[in-house]
Order: structure tokens, then sequence, then C-alpha cells
């Protein structure tokens, strides 16, 4: 745990920043938002001032303008304009001549200056009577106000209705008595009725805004039953005037909102359904509410466009934060990943280097590195005490330098074959820095390091080994000629014998004969004696092959299998340093007569002759093997994977004297084959095979020979 | 045997019957007495200390062999002269018997005249021996008639003292000295000190 403690803490170290970052967004995320929604406040307030004023002032306006109309239909009613003549022509009953003329210019005159659309006079019943426009009756509405406006002896307002199909077929009619002004309480005559076209003064009045807006705009509404009614043409829809109906409950909805009693909305939703700010008003002495309104998203346009700036500028710098955050913390990442690995690296570098250097410094071998060039970079301290140069010498010599200069001609090219095969095995021979030179086995090898190659050495002072294997090799040949000369001096003692004996015997019958002793008798009784002993050295000649069994070695039972155990354990050492492979297939034998060294010789020649054709050959195996032949003979199988032997040298392989080793004495078969033919066996060499060769013997089961 | 020139006798000590026959043989045309052993055991059974002669040894024998009846012939104080019968080349084991006491060694196959030369020069040995040994007993019986006190003289003497500090030493006077050395020539039949200096020097040797 402790070892992945550090690393999780070390993961988390960048998200600090990150948390940070994103903390610092939203604090100037909030307070911009806060900032804003000032600033739409302040807006909204200013907003409202400015709509309250407008709606005021067209309230005032329209006001102003009813007053106006009502001013001039109290003038009527008070007779100071018509009442008289058109008095006296209700009460003549029709027209003077030129009066009706007269009126209608009046009317005209009316109509014109006032901007109403027809002027009509009535009588008391409301016929009209004369009119500016085509009017013949009154419909129903008129009439109602006009007979209102008579009784009540006041002018009076209608509202305004729709008089037809079509944009413009709206009106807004104003009765007015005439009253007789002769008289206190005079009687109403008749009435005038004037028609007005909103799109004449009103329409154009609401829709009048003091400043440019693009959405900006004036209603005009009233309630009719639970429903608002727009009277006004609108901006935003064509031939809405009276037609357009939405129901008062509507709870957003500035004009209803108007209705109850509310004068300002700042999140209303208008017709259209479009966010609006808006303030109401009524209209004094009407039933008409005034609602002055703005889109939200005009009185926030600009606003609204820096808040877009705002955003896609925080936006942008958040992606680009973000972006710039995420490369540095992978770049962060990736440092410590690579930081690790590079750690780990060096950590598990140094090791090497640790076990290295106490591989070399402890190391029984010259241990040398070189460049490609050749060139010495390293060597261990076996190294300097082996070659007498000190490290810093060594560093400047080429391996090359290290060897003999007679030697130096032998390795060359190996470098490059070196380099070829990435590995190399081979002997020569050192200088020491005294000049002195001594053998020594080399295993080099090209390695890698971080793509450089190095050439490796390692360098075994052969000259121990080389002393130990002279040595060996005196003492084996020492020992081979021990056994010659042993044979020789026995057969020489043997041979003494008779001989001394002869001489004696010849010498006395010499100096009897010079004394004449001796009669001829005793002399040829001598001499008999002296031709016997010459003849038992000639015996002894004759049978010199017979001389090694003559030796007297004592035979018993002996276990051919143990012996072979023996013999081979005897060779272990240079079987082991031959590098052969020895394979034993030993089955149960029965115990045979004979003598014990006698078969121990046979089993060391045959074995020494297979190693020894194995010098010098790739493969080294040498085997060895039992078995009974049911004839009753035990088989001794030797056979090695050595040189072989040519076919011309078959026949007279087991002759004396015959041999094809450089200081051999062709006596190892001979005396083999006396060995085994003495115990009744027999030897052969197998059939020649592709390789090697193999010997067989046998030897008889439990015969007591001899 | 029939030809016995005086006392002596070679012993010939071999296991091989030719060799012991025509050595016999050859030592009797030159008129000597031999008288051969097949082996080792033999010859101790039938030697007597007194007998005069030599000893022809042959080296390799089966049981016990020649070395070892030198080593055991020496041991036991016997001065007869062994000339030692070797085979070609055993160098090393003639060096060993000239150590432990033989007169000679002969290689095999010999020539018969060197072996009758050793057999000589041996006898010669064997005889110059006897005639010193029959000399020390003489000179030992002579001795044997001096007093411890004359004794004691002598070896003064012999270690080559004046009569005065032989005086001193034995707390005598050198008159006494005079008297006792007078007597001592008497006894020993002797005039001189050198002679005096010389039998008790065989004795010592002896």
């Amino acid at each position: 745990m402790s070892v992945f403690a550090p690393a999780t803490r070390g993961n988390l170290i960048p998200y600090i920043p990150l948390l940070a970052y994103v903390l610092f967004a939203c604090f100037i995320a909030f307070a911009g938002f806060q900032g804003f929604r000032k600033v739409e406040n302040l807006i909204e307030v200013e907003k409202l001032n400015d709509l309250g004023s407008i709606a005021d002032m067209k309230v005032g306006q329209i006001v102003s303008w009813q007053d106006g109309h009502r001013r001039r239909a109290e003038a009527f009613s008070a007779g100071a304009l018509l009442a008289t003549e058109f008095e006296r022509w209700l009460q003549e009953g029709k027209p003077l001549d030129g009066q009706e003329q007269k009126i209608l210019r009046v009317l005209a005159g009316l109509q014109l200056t006032h901007g109403y659309a027809t002027v009509s006079l009535l009588d008391r019943q409301g016929m009209v009577r004369i009119s500016t426009g085509k009017i013949d009756a009154l419909d129903g509405a008129d009439l109602k106000l006009v007979l209102e406006a008579m009784n009540g002896r006041h002018p009076l307002f209608s509202d305004i209705r729709r008089i037809g199909h079509g944009d413009r077929a709206v009106s807004l009619s104003l009765a007015a008595p005439l009253i007789d002004a002769n008289l206190e309480n005079g009687p109403v005559v008749g009435a005038v009725l004037l028609q007005i076209d909103p799109h004449d003064f009103l329409y154009p009045l609401l829709q009048l805004w003091p400043s440019e807006s693009l959405s900006a705009e004036t209603l005009l509404t009233r309630q009719e039953g639970g429903d608002v009614v727009f009277l006004n043409e609108l901006r935003h829809r064509k031939g809405a005037a009276l037609s357009l109906r939405i129901p008062a409950a509507t709870l957003n909805l500035p004009t209803a909102m108007a209705i109850r009693g509310e004068t300002s909305a700042l999140n209303g939703i208008d017709y259209r359904g479009v966010p609006v700010v808006a303030v109401m008003r009524r209209v004094p002495g009407t039933s008409w509410f005034m609602t002055s309104k703005v889109d939200r998203s005009e009185l926030f346009a600009p606003i609204n466009q820096l808040k877009e700036w705002a955003a896609s500028l925080g936006l942008a710098s958040a992606v680009l934060g973000g972006g710039f955050f995420f490369i540095w913390l992978r770049g962060i990442q990736a440092r410590q990943k690579q930081l690790k690995a590079e750690h780990d690296a060096a950590l598990e570098r140094e090791m090497r280097v640790k076990h290295f250097k106490y591989l070399t410094r402890y190391a029984n071998d010259m241990i040398i590195v070189a460049n490609e060039e050749g060139q010495i970079v390293e060597a261990n301290e076996r190294a300097e005490q082996a070659l007498g140069y000190s490290r810093e010498e060594l560093l400047h010599m080429r391996v090359v330098d290290l060897h003999d200069p007679f030697d130096r001609l032998a390795i060359s090219g190996k470098f490059e074959k070196l380099k070829q095969e990435g590995a190399i095995r081979l002997e020569g021979v050192y200088q020491r820095k005294d000049g002195s030179a001594f053998p020594v086995e080399i295993s080099a090898r090209v390695i890698e390091v971080q793509d450089v190659k190095y050439i490796q050495g390692i360098i075994r002072d052969l000259t121990e080994r080389k002393q130990l294997e002279e040595m060996r090799a005196k003492m084996e040949h020492a020992g081979r000629l021990t056994i010659a000369g042993e044979m020789a001096s026995g057969m020489a003692h043997e041979l003494s014998q008779p001989l001394t004996a002869c001489n004696n015997y010849l010498d006395v019958c010499l100096r009897r004969m010079d004394e004449n002793a001796w009669d001829h008798e005793k002399l040829r009784d001598t001499l008999k004696l002296a031709a016997n002993q010459a003849e038992r050295a000639g015996k002894i000649v004759r049978h010199l092959r017979g001389m090694v069994q003559k030796q007297g070695h004592d035979r018993a039972l002996v276990d051919v299998n143990l012996l072979i155990r023996d013999v081979t354990s005897f060779l272990e050492d240079e079987i082991k340093r031959q590098g052969i492979s020895l394979t034993m297939t030993l089955l149960p034998l029965p115990q045979v007569m004979a003598c014990r060294i006698e078969i121990e010789q046979v089993l060391h020649n045959l074995c020494k002759n297979a190693i020894e054709s194995m010098y010098s050959w790739p493969q080294r195996e040498l085997r060895v093997s039992t078995r009974v032949l049911e004839s009753g003979f035990v088989l001794v199988a030797v056979s090695d994977t050595g040189k072989g032997i040519l076919p011309e040298e078959m026949a007279k392989l087991f002759n004396p004297f015959q041999t094809s080793k450089k200081d051999g004495l062709g006596l190892g078969l001979v005396i083999c084959r006396n060995i085994v033919e003495s115990h009744g066996g027999q030897i052969w060499m197998d059939t020649p095979r592709a390789f090697g060769a193999e010997f067989c013997f046998t030897l008889p089961i439990g015969v007591q020979h001899e | 045997m029939s030809e016995c020139a005086g006392q002596a006798t070679v012993f010939v000590v071999d296991d091989d019957e030719a060799m012991r026959d025509s050595i016999q043989l050859l030592l009797e045309s030159v008129h000597l007495s031999a008288r051969t052993f097949a082996c080792a055991l033999d010859f101790m059974k039938h030697f007597e200390q007194k007998q005069e002669g030599c000893l022809l040894l042959d080296v390799r024998m089966p049981g016990m062999n020649g070395m070892e009846l030198l080593e055991l012939l020496k041991s036991g104080g016997i001065d007869l002269p062994v000339v030692m019968i070797t085979g070609h080349g055993d160098v090393p084991l003639a060096v060993r018997a000239l150590k432990h006491g033989a007169f000679d060694f002969i290689q095999k196959p010999f020539n018969a005249q060197e072996l009758l030369d050793r057999v000589h020069a041996a006898l010669d040995l064997d005889r110059k021996n006897n005639r010193r040994n029959s000399e020390v007993a003489q000179y030992r019986a002579l001795f044997q008639a001096l007093t411890d006190r004359e004794m004691e003289v002598v070896d003064l003497v012999v270690a080559g003292n004046s009569s005065k500090m032989i005086a001193k030493a034995l707390g005598i006077s050198p008159k006494t000295v005079d008297i006792h050395r007078a007597n001592i020539m008497r006894k020993l039949n002797i005039r001189s000190v050198a002679e005096m200096v010389q039998l008790r020097l065989t004795l010592l040797d002896a």
C-alpha cells in the first residue's frame, strides 16, 4: 500500500487547480449574472418611467381630444351655431330656400375643420334631416346614443364600434342635443351626430411613439363581458381593432392586468405571447384602458448583446482555459509518467550496475568491455592484476594491444567475425605490461546498451589449466611408458636367468677343458645343461606374446558392470574435460571368472581410444553397454562418435605397432586381444558406421579358464 | 664340495635351479667350496655363525626376498660379506642393498669372470675380518689383565694427557702414575705409548 499511496496523491494534485478554476469561473459567472440583473433592473425601472410618462402623455392627449370634441358638442347644444336655423327648419316643416344649403355648408365646414367622418342633424325623433355623409337613417347604436343625449341634454360619446366590414370600418360617435338657446331651459330641438373616424386622429395618436422603437406600441382596450377587446389597430397584427378578444382572466396579459387595477407589468406576456414591459392607465371619462408596452427583447437588446458577448467570451475563455488546462494536465501526467519510468529505469540500471560491479570485482576472470572500434572502455580489477596495467592505461588501449605480437596475426579478422556473429570463443596469447606472455581463453560477445554496441570479453588465464593439461598428458604418457617398461623389464628378467645360467655352464666347460680336468662325458653333460638354458631363453622369446598373462594375476569371480563403473569414474575427469557425454546401458550380468586388473586394462584401453578419437571432433558421445548372450557370454560394447576407422586400417587393427596416434606404441589393442583371448573370449570391431567406432568383446560366464 | 680350498665356503641363494647349479659348477671349477639354497629360509636353517666365506644372494625371490634376508643377517651381527645379484637396471635396489651393508652387487646377465672376481674379493674381506676378529680377541684378553685403576690411566693417556695431568685428575702423585704406566706396558707387552693408543682404539672399534 505504501508504495501506491504517494502515486495516488500525486494523481490528485493536478486536479486542485482544476477545481480552483471551476470555482473561479462559477464566481465570475455568478457575479456577471448579478451585475446583469442589476443593470436589467435599472433598465426596467427607467423604461417603466419612460413608458409611464408616454402613457400619461397619451392619456392626457386623448382626454384633451375628447374634451375638445365635447366642448364643440356643447357649443352645438348651446345653440351657438345652428340651433336657431334648424329649429326654424323643424318648425316650418321644411327647409327654407337656401337654408338647407347654408346649413350643409356649415356642417361641411365643421366636418372639414375638425375631421369628422360625417356630421348629421337629427330631429327630436332621431330622424336624419341633413347629413354631410350619405346617411339616411341612424343605426341602432347611434340612435340610442342620440336619444340618450337629447334626453340627458348633454353631449354623449359613444364607444368605438365596428360599423361594417373592413379595416377602416370602425367609428366613434358623439351626439349633442340641440337646445334652444333663447329660452331658459329651452326645449331640445334635435341633435347633431358627429361620427369620428378613429383612424383620423385617435389611432395615429396611439401609434405615435416619441422615440424610435421596433416593438413599442400603445394599446387601447376595454372590458366587454369576460373579455378584453382591443380597440385600436395593432402594430403587430392587422385588422385587430374590435375583433381581437382575449379572456380578461389571462394572468400576465398587461391589458387584462389593467382591468384588475394594476398599472405596470415587468414580466407581461402580450397578445402575441411575447414577453413585454408595460404600463397601464385608465383613460378618465371612458371605459378605456391605455397600455404602453415594449418588448423585453428590445428593452434588453443592448444588454442582451452584451450578455451574449460576455457569455461567448466567458465560454470561449472557459473552453480555452479548459483546453489549456487539459493539455497542461496531460503534460503533467505524461511528465510524471516519464519521470516515474525514468526513475524506475534509473533504479534498475543502478541495480544492474551494482550487480555488474559486484560480479566484475569478484570475478575470477578478466572482464573487458570495448566499443565497436575495439577501444577498451571498461576493465575489472582482475584484468589490472593479470595484465599489470592500471585501469587508466587499459582505457587508452585497444583490445588487440593486449595480445602478444605473434598472436595478433592469428586473431586478425576475428574481431570482424565477432561483430558479424555476435559471439565468439577463441584461445589466444596475451602479453603483460612486463612483456611476459600467457595463454588465455576469450569469450567475447556483442552487447547493446542504449542502442550503442559494445564488445564484452571474458578472458580466462589458461596458464594453470595448460600446465595441468601438460602435466596430465606427461603423466599419461609416462604411465603408458611405465607399462611398456615394466613389460620390458619383466621380459629382461625372465631372459636374464637362462642366459646367465647358460653363460655359467659354458664358462665352466671352458675352464675344465683348459685344465684338461674333465673327461668327455662330464663336459658333454655340462654343455647339455648350457644348451637347455639357451633353449629356455628361446622359449621365452617365442612365447613373448604370452608374457602378459604369465605375470601372474589372480582370477576371481567379478562383476563386469562394476569394473566398467570403476574405469569410467577413473576417466571421469578427462570425459568432463573433453565435454563428452557418457551414456551407460548396463544390464544385469552374471559374474565372470576373470582377472580384475586385466579386464580393467582392456576397458581402460577401449574407453581411452574412444575418447581420443573424439578429440577435435564436434560430436562427443561415449556409450558403454553390456548384455548377456545366449551362447553363454557376457558382451561389452564401447562406442564413440569420433573420427572412426578407415576401411584400410581395419584389417591391421589388432596388429602390434599399428597406431594412428602421434606418440602411441601400437600395443593397446594387441594387449587387449591377448587378455580377452586368454580369458576365452573374443574381441572385434563392429562393422564401420557413418562415423565413430564400436569395439565389442565377450567373456565366458562363470567358466574357470586355465 | 669335494674340492674345498681351506675352510671358506661360498653360499648361493637363488630360486632358479639352473642359476644355482651353474654357479656351483663355476665356483668348483676355480676350486671354491660352494653350497646352494633355493630360498632364504633354507639358508637360515643350515648356516652357522662361525662359518667363513661369502654369500651370493638373488634379490628377486618368492617368499623372503634378498633384501629382507640381508637386513636380517646384518641385524643379527653376521658380518659375512654379501654379494647381491640384481636384475638389469635395478640400480636403486642395489644402492639400497649397499646401504644396508652388502659388500657388492652384480647385475644379471653377468659374465662368469665378473662373478668370480667379486666372490674372490668377498672372500678376501672375510679373511681380513676373521684375522682382525682374532686380534681383537687377543687384545681383549691382554686388557682384561689390567686393574681398574690401570684402565683409567690407559684412557687418560689415550686422550693425550701428561703424567702430571693424570696425577692431578686422579688425585694421586705423578710418581704413582709412572708406576702404573710401567705396569701397563709390561702387561700389554708393548714398548711405546703409540702402541698403547693403537691397541686401545682397535678394541674400541670392534
